[in-house]
């Protein structure tokens, strides 16, 4: 696989396109909504719209191409498969306060569904009522979750968990999904972290998934090293086309203690 | 078993695949879809649209509509050329000729004249007009047959409809191998049960007949919906657009009572087949066919005491002009069948405790598939005590606690799904017969049959998987998936008649390594 020839490769700076900077618009301070989905949302009660602290529901998705591959998913501890709570109690770990940014997706193909929530920056969890996710015929591996901050213009993720549900995690690794929009052939990973000094440090060699094939609109899951350090690290990927050329994702996270 | 084929290489594969089609009327003469298709693809053109950032591209698809002395007019989806009230301000066109050559235009502007999907707080048109210089096009205009009109209005329930666009992201010039199904009108939305994916958005969608009767617009699970074609004629009008797109006579789709002898046309599936592990054919396949080979060995512990069992697959869709229910029926011992004698290697590893029945209504590619992570619209899993039955909406596994088992159980749109499985009466652990009901329109869908764990498609892995596969589990034969897929034909096609009165039918192998390769697509 090392001989894939990548014709095009087109860097996509995820904090840039997805999933929560810039597609994010706020309405207003206290709203997360995204804008480009209200105007897309599903017009009955389950539709997107603001929800008090959050922004949820289902939308329309209008069927020209998109982002070829984003972050959907980013969870220290991914929930087992079970009965749903009322509400899910979204957690996280950072070192230092600051506003983080919850979105969620669904990890399932033609499932519209998106919930945009913004923190305050002292707090560790989110209340998330599942009535919703629930209508969207959701469950809780169904969901694809990330919480970001913004920081030098970029988004930095960290990884959350639920804590009122069964992990499905084993306490060594984070859970990441990718969303692709168009199939691929193979997908690399690597993970990276950066010392005081400055001087980066690896935390995992650049590894192939192996599967071979990757279609559309199936959520690609796999695992990553947590860092035994804390503070800052990187999580890059790069995917080659089914067809030609490739793309590649830089996704700088904090690992929270 | 390996000493009755010694190094012979008997080969038969069972699959079935039913695609239905629906009875269409007209006057000319019967085509199929894939031609009807060629006839109208010099209309459909894929887009390209950005204002200066490639990366940010978004492509859809688009229909030549008309031209005049200087230019050559295409629609196309309003949220593919327009950011809101920008238009995108470096678009390319592919064309492509009646010849097959796709020709890139990279002068198209986009028109101020749109309607897009949010005007004024209500549901607009999302439409939006494109031009290129006459002079761009190469071919004479007159091979632009612009008579292909339909009516939506006149389309009813459930009718066969075709989509085009630029598939998966804008990687394939597509034509949904899956037809659609007519839902309802509603002003001048048309919506459809369909299964489109980015890239379509200004599409065309076509009726029964082939004739245009929309443009797609989104994805609005389970349906899609598109704009009727008067909707935008209209606005054409109202704009002064120079269309020529005019009412069509439509083509004949070949009809399902014709496809009903030849089931097998058009049908996809993966292959697999069983080889002897010390087959010289083996290495003359991975030989031939090197990484779009991939390799599983059956390493399920047996059955004690209990003979092999010569299974065989097959899969078809009955019910004509049924939405549902979508049959799979799974045979062993049947008195039809032709005599396992004549083919000592089946299709499929003996001795395994489960299987897996996989639907994908758009294909994949089959050398690809991941019995681990399917991704299959629906998936039907079962063993001797369980059933498992997953679709993208949900997953339900059961054990048998009886001779027959069903389930029931309402989705979220308010249907009522149901599964039943006859167990029947054999004492074998095999279920014999099973009727599936799907909400999914499951005809033509490809079909892959899973028996297998242990990916053996590293080539270096192979030699000592191999060896592994023999002195710890005692099979001798490898299942393995070709990376090709098969074009069903005619030929070689039989037809039977189950105890139950059932059609069945059964596509024949050739027996040699070269013959299998011919019918084999690249």
């Amino acid at each position: 696989m090392t001989k894939v020839r990548f014709s095009v490769v087109l860097i996509a700076v995820l904090l840039l396109l997805f999933p929560s900077g810039k597609s994010v618009l706020s309405v207003q301070e206290s709203d997360p909504c995204d804008a480009d989905i209200l105007k897309l949302a599903v017009n009955e009660p389950s539709g997107y719209k603001s929800r008090g602290d959050r922004c949820e529901g289902l939308y329309h998705r209008q069927v020209s191409t998109s982002t070829p591959l984003s972050l959907r998913s980013f969870m220290s501890d991914p929930p087992k498969a079970g009965a749903m709570p009322s509400s899910l109690k979204v957690s996280w770990l950072l070192s230092s306060d600051r506003q983080v940014e919850l979105h969620a997706k669904a990890l399932k193909a033609r499932v519209y569904f998106q919930m945009n929530a913004r923190a305050k920056s002292n707090d560790r969890v989110f209340d998330w009522p599942t009535d919703l996710l629930n209508a969207a015929s959701l469950g809780l591996t169904d969901i694809g979750l990330t919480a970001s901050y913004r920081d030098k213009g970029e988004n930095v993720y960290v990884p959350t968990r639920i804590a009122n549900t069964q992990s499905a995690g084993d306490g060594a690794t984070y859970r990441v999904a990718l969303w692709p929009e168009q199939p691929l052939k193979e997908v690399f990973t690597s993970v990276t972290g950066r010392k005081a000094d400055g001087t980066l440090v690896q935390v995992q060699p650049k590894k192939e998934l192996g599967r071979g094939f990757y279609p559309a609109s199936r959520a690609i899951q796999f695992s990553i090293p947590i860092p035994q350090s804390s503070g800052r690290h990187e999580l890059t990927i790069s995917a080659s086309f089914a067809a030609t050329g490739g793309v590649s994702l830089i996704i700088p996270f904090e690992t929270g203690r | 078993m390996s000493k009755v084929i010694g190094n012979r290489l008997s080969l038969i594969l069972l699959w079935l695949l039913l695609s239905a089609f629906s009875n269409v009327s007209g006057q000319s003469n019967p085509v199929e879809v894939e031609q009807a298709f060629k006839e109208v693809s010099p209309l459909v053109v894929m887009i390209t649209a950005d204002s200066g950032d490639a990366a940010q591209a978004k492509k859809g698809t688009g229909i030549i509509i008309g031209y005049d002395q200087t230019s050559i007019y295409v629609i196309t989806a309003d949220h593919v050329v327009w950011n809101g009230d920008t238009p995108s301000t470096d678009v390319k066109i592919d064309l492509k000729y009646s010849n097959g050559d796709v020709v890139p235009i990279k002068d198209a502007q986009v028109l101020q004249k749109h309607h897009p999907r949010n005007a004024g707080g209500a549901r607009g048109l999302d439409l939006a007009v494109l031009r290129f210089d006459r002079a761009s096009y190469k071919l004479p205009l007159d091979e632009l047959d612009f008579r292909v009109l339909g009516k939506s209005n006149e389309l009813r329930d459930q009718e066969r409809m075709y989509s085009v666009g630029y598939a998966d992201n804008g990687t394939q010039w597509n034509l949904n191998p899956q037809p659609e199904r007519f839902s309802s009108i509603n002003g001048s939305l048309l919506l459809f049960g369909a299964f489109i994916t980015a890239g379509y958005s200004g599409g065309p969608i076509f009726n029964n007949k082939f004739q245009l009767v929309g443009m797609i617009s989104e994805d609005t699970s389970p349906n899609a919906t598109a704009i009727t074609i008067e909707a935008i004629v209209e606005k054409l009008r109202e704009w002064s657009i120079p269309y020529k797109i005019a009412p069509g006579s439509g083509r004949i789709i070949i009809s399902e009572t014709d496809r009903a002898n030849y089931p097998f046309a058009d049908a996809t599936a993966s292959v697999s087949i069983l080889l002897p592990v010390d087959s010289p054919y083996i290495k003359s396949f991975f030989d031939k066919t090197k990484a779009e080979v991939a390799a599983y060995a059956s390493r399920y512990p047996t059955y004690d005491n209990e003979r092999p069992r010569e299974l065989y697959y097959t899969s078809y869709t009955e019910q004509p002009g049924r939405r549902i229910p979508d049959q799979v029926t799974m045979y062993t011992d049947s008195p039809y069948w032709p005599k396992y004698s004549e083919y000592p290697v089946l299709g499929l590893v003996v001795r395994i405790q489960s299987t897996s029945i996989h639907f994908y209504r758009s294909p994949i590619d089959p050398r690809n598939f991941n019995p681990d992570n399917p991704g299959a619209d629906l998936s039907i899993s079962f063993s001797k005590n369980w059933v498992a039955y997953t679709t993208l909406d949900r997953q339900i596994q059961a054990e048998q606690t009886s001779g027959r088992l069903e389930l029931a159980q309402s989705l979220s749109h308010g249907t009522l799904e149901q599964f039943a499985w006859n167990m029947g009466s054999k004492k074998t652990a095999w279920v014999t017969n099973g009727y599936i009901s799907s909400l999914l329109d499951l005809r033509g869908a490809q079909v892959i049959i899973s028996t297998v764990v242990g990916n053996l498609a590293n080539r270096e892995d192979l030699k000592a998987a191999f060896a592994e596969v023999r002195t710890q589990t005692q099979l001798n034969y490898l299942n393995i998936s070709l990376g090709r897929s098969i074009s069903f034909d005619k030929r070689n096609t039989r037809r039977f008649i189950d105890r139950k009165g059932n059609p069945f039918y059964v596509y024949e192998f050739p027996k040699t390594a070269p013959e299998l390769l011919k019918v084999l697509q690249p």
